[in-house]
């Protein structure tokens, strides 16, 4: 339940162990580096920014012919998929094989074939596209039975193509025939309305056809192939048969390269795992011939730190290592609570990481919020759903370690939806759960949620109360820590005396509280109101200021009856739901006979399922709110930055340490 | 005049109760729909963002859940029979969820449609985006229960 204990390193050390070393601290996954600036200090003098090494391999390009492989054989990949994929186990390798993963896999041979094959591929398709397309314009000349070579060898005619319109074909025919009866006409073919037409006129007579033709409305056109028409359709038709083949050949090269796809991806993860390597150590400075770096570790990992680096190294290096100040602003933060809270550190993450010298609020905000999130939600049969889908989840599925703690914060705020659910008596919206007998024998919920309403809403103000006022004491228990006893009393009890004063009076005034405690809680109230004037102004350097920001602090009570009308916004989520469930279930009920079972039951299914997603949806979303505004707004800070060591990758494969 | 007072009770009531339904459900279609455009231009680039996408596209959907869930259960109060009182006030309890349901549908639509960029550019933080888009949701919830809390707990003094 704490926020982890840095310790700082700096490290010198010999230029030609630098591989080694870094590959050595990389496998510790322990070690955040940060940037050293060759500008910063005196003794850097000497020293510039490090880089990568040039290696043998160029990471960029490599990753991106991996990548282009991996896209271009994704339809082939065998890898399951669905449900199927999260219960595969990814590939298993040991360290000493990830790191010699490049070697022993010739990627160079099946990025190769794999190029040759995707290249067939393409030509292949773009060929046959053609070819089709030739085909096509081909058969509109099937019936001309001669090749346009024939034709162009002519001596004494010559042999012309036209397009007319077959309304005025019969005219031309007849027109042509009685004019110039030496002209042979023949129809060779149609293209949409228009007929195509084949003309042979002797040449003595071509311009007086010509202008015939074209006064007839005869457009002419030149075919785009030299040959016989049919036979042209023969060959093409054999060659695109050929392409077929071919790309069938090339998809089957791909499809038995796709066994490669597991091989591909682990090589993706082991060139990443060197990009990160080559990342870090730009953060690092050099002279010409030893390299310098700094960072931080968990206190916890020093001695194997030091055994890793002098393993290394022997004496040839040189560390220093110091505790971090409580007011570091630069040392990254690791949070690391017991497994029960743990899984709620991502709610803190999502607003803001705790500073170095804060408290980390995830074993404050766990209680809390599965309270809250329970209460909103509301309904014992979806408390059971949460806890039953993620235990299933958690046990059938491989899940990665972030998913998994998503599912276990779920299923503990799926117990957290039991107890709200049974304080309702709700289970899929129908009260199942009801102790209380009323005075008239009927049976009902401890919060029934249509004679319960305004005493929901009390609740929700009540807990609201205690939220704001827990937070207020952690302010107080911050200050303390920190050995500021005066300012826990001024900032912390003060207000609280101050708070439970007021709402004590003003139950008094509206008769609900009795003397002699009335008394006391309108005293109380006075003297917080005082204390609070007095001493809330205490940073400003005049008595005038002092006073004034003091008394501008006590108008800042408004702003706590904000904060608890907030909390009504639990009464408001566990009524919504609870009324939605309600009215899916009366709509079930009033089908007729059989349908109340097949069509009923899809409405409840359909409905109570939206239901689920909606109140679950609503709770996460509004739970946070109540944390992040109301109760961390009363002593949190945050703004520390995240730990993130240096790390070896492993998207895709698993790497035994 | 005399029709009026026969009648007049059922008349507003199952007016109220349509207007809680298209009310509310005018929101949230123009709402769904502004989403659903955008996120199909986001769907073509990078399909496998589908689930989010859709989760976007549906919160600004649920006014009209609420709105018709309004309506149904006003409808359920015109069995024991309605005078013109109660159907009047029938009527304004149908106005929070149908009101604020159809003008939180289009703004919510609004914070989701650019909840879809956070799905593009930076898609570990896309929850922060549906997050935001929840928030507006809380008026409508607001409204929702007003309307449940006129028809079942005050209802009766009526």
């Amino acid at each position: 339940m704490a926020i982890v204990k840095m310790r700082h390193f700096s490290l010198l050390f010999p230029e030609e162990k630098k591989a080694e070393l870094i590959g050595a601290l990389q496998r510790f996954e322990q070690v955040h580096f940060h940037s050293l600036d060759p500008e910063d200090e005196a003794i850097h003098d000497f020293m510039r920014r490090d880089g990568p090494d040039q290696t043998e391999v160029d990471l960029d390009t490599e990753m991106a012919q991996v990548r282009f492989a991996l896209q271009k054989l994704a339809p082939y990949d065998m890898r399951p998929t669905g449900l199927k994929a999260l219960r595969a186990e990814p590939p298993t390798l040991s360290y000493e094989e990830f790191c010699g993963f490049a070697e022993r896999f010739d990627r160079r041979t099946v990025c190769t074939a794999l190029k040759q094959a995707d290249d067939t591929i393409s030509a292949m398709k773009q060929e046959a596209a053609r070819l089709q397309a030739f085909i096509e314009e081909l058969r509109v000349w099937e019936r001309l039975d001669v090749s346009t070579e024939a034709l162009s060898t002519l001596r004494t005619t010559e042999a012309l193509f036209g397009l007319v319109n077959r309304a005025v074909l019969d005219g031309l025919i007849t027109t042509l025939s009685s004019h110039f009866p030496a002209v042979y006409t023949e129809i060779v073919g149609q293209i949409k309305e228009d007929a195509l037409l084949l003309l042979i006129i002797p040449k003595d007579q071509l311009s007086p056809v010509n202008e015939q033709l074209r006064a007839l409305g005869l457009t002419r056109i030149s075919p785009g192939f030299e040959g016989l028409p049919e036979r042209l359709i023969v060959e093409s038709k054999a060659q695109l048969a050929a392409c077929q083949a071919a790309e069938t050949e090339a998809k089957a090269t791909m499809k038995a390269l796709a066994v490669h796809c597991d091989d591909l991806r682990t090589l993706l993860d082991w060139y990443e795992t060197l990009a990160a390597r080559a990342e870090t150590s730009r953060s690092f400075l050099k002279s010409r011939s030893v390299v310098l770096c700094e960072g931080w570790l968990p206190d916890d990992q020093v001695d194997a730190f030091v055994d890793i680096v002098t393993d290394c190294c022997g004496d040839t290096c040189y560390y220093k290592l110091e505790e971090v100040p409580v007011d570091s602003e630069e040392v990254p933060i690791k949070l690391k609570n017991n497994p029960l809270v743990a899984p709620f550190e991502s709610i803190v993450e999502m607003y803001a990481l705790p500073k170095y010298g804060e408290i980390d609020p995830t074993a404050v905000v766990a209680p809390f919020y599965t309270f809250f999130f329970g209460l909103m939600v509301g309904d014992m049969a979806y408390g059971l759903l949460l806890v039953l889908g993620t235990l299933l989840a958690l046990k059938l599925f491989k899940l990665s370690e972030g998913t998994k703690q998503f599912m276990r914060l779920f299923m503990c705020l799926g117990f957290g939806t039991l107890v709200g659910g049974a304080l309702y008596g709700g289970f899929f919206g129908y009260a199942v759960f009801t102790p209380i007998t009323m005075p008239d024998g009927t049976k009902k919920a401890i919060l029934d949620s249509s004679l319960d309403i305004v005493t929901m809403l009390a609740a929700s103000v009540v807990l609201g109360v205690v939220h704001v006022l827990f937070g207020i004491g952690v302010k107080g228990y911050m200050l303390l820590k920190d050995g500021k006893p005066l300012d826990a009393l001024f900032d912390s009890v003060f207000w609280i005396i101050t708070l439970i004063g007021g709402i004590g009076y003003i139950l008094a005034l509206s008769g609900m509280l009795p003397p002699p405690y009335s008394e006391w809680a309108k005293w109380a109230f006075i003297a917080g109101v005082v204390g609070l004037a007095l001493t809330q102004g205490r940073s400003s350097p005049s008595i005038a200021g002092k006073l004034g920001n003091g008394l501008y602090a006590v108008y800042g009570i408004s702003s706590y009856v904000g904060d608890f009308v907030s909390y009504t916004r639990i009464a408001a989520l566990a009524l919504s739901g609870a009324y939605i469930a309600f009215s899916f279930n009366l709509m079930v009920d009033m089908f007729p006979g059989w349908s109340k079972i097949v069509v009923g039951g899809f409405v409840f299914i359909v409905g109570q399922a939206l239901n689920f997603g909606l109140a679950a949806l609503g709770a996460y979303v509004h739970t946070c709110r109540l944390m992040y505004v109301e109760f961390f707004g009363k002593f949190y800070e945050g703004g520390g930055k995240p730990y993130r060591p240096l790390r070896l990758i492993n998207k895709f494969v698993k790497v035994e340490k | 005049m005399e029709f009026f007072m026969e009648y007049g009770g059922v008349i507003l009531a199952i007016l109220g109760a349509a207007i809680a339904v298209f009310v509310a459900g005018i929101g949230s279609s123009a709402g769904t729909g502004m989403v659903g455009r955008a996120a199909a231009g986001l769907i073509a680039e990078e399909p496998e963002k589908f689930g989010q996408a859709l989760i976007l596209q549906l919160l600004p959907g649920t006014q009209g859940l609420y709105g018709f869930i309004i309506g149904f259960l006003i409808a359920l109060k015109l069995v024991d029979g309605v005078n013109l009182a109660q159907g009047l006030y029938l009527f304004c309890a149908a106005l929070p969820v149908a009101v604020v349901g159809y003008l939180s549908a289009l703004r919510q639509a609004e914070v989701a449609t650019s909840g879809l960029q956070i799905l593009a550019k930076n898609p570990s933080h896309a929850t922060k985006g549906i997050i935001f888009a929840a928030i507006v949701e809380t008026y409508a919830i607001l409204g929702f229960v007003a309307s449940i809390i006129m028809l079942f707990v005050t209802y009766g003094s009526v």
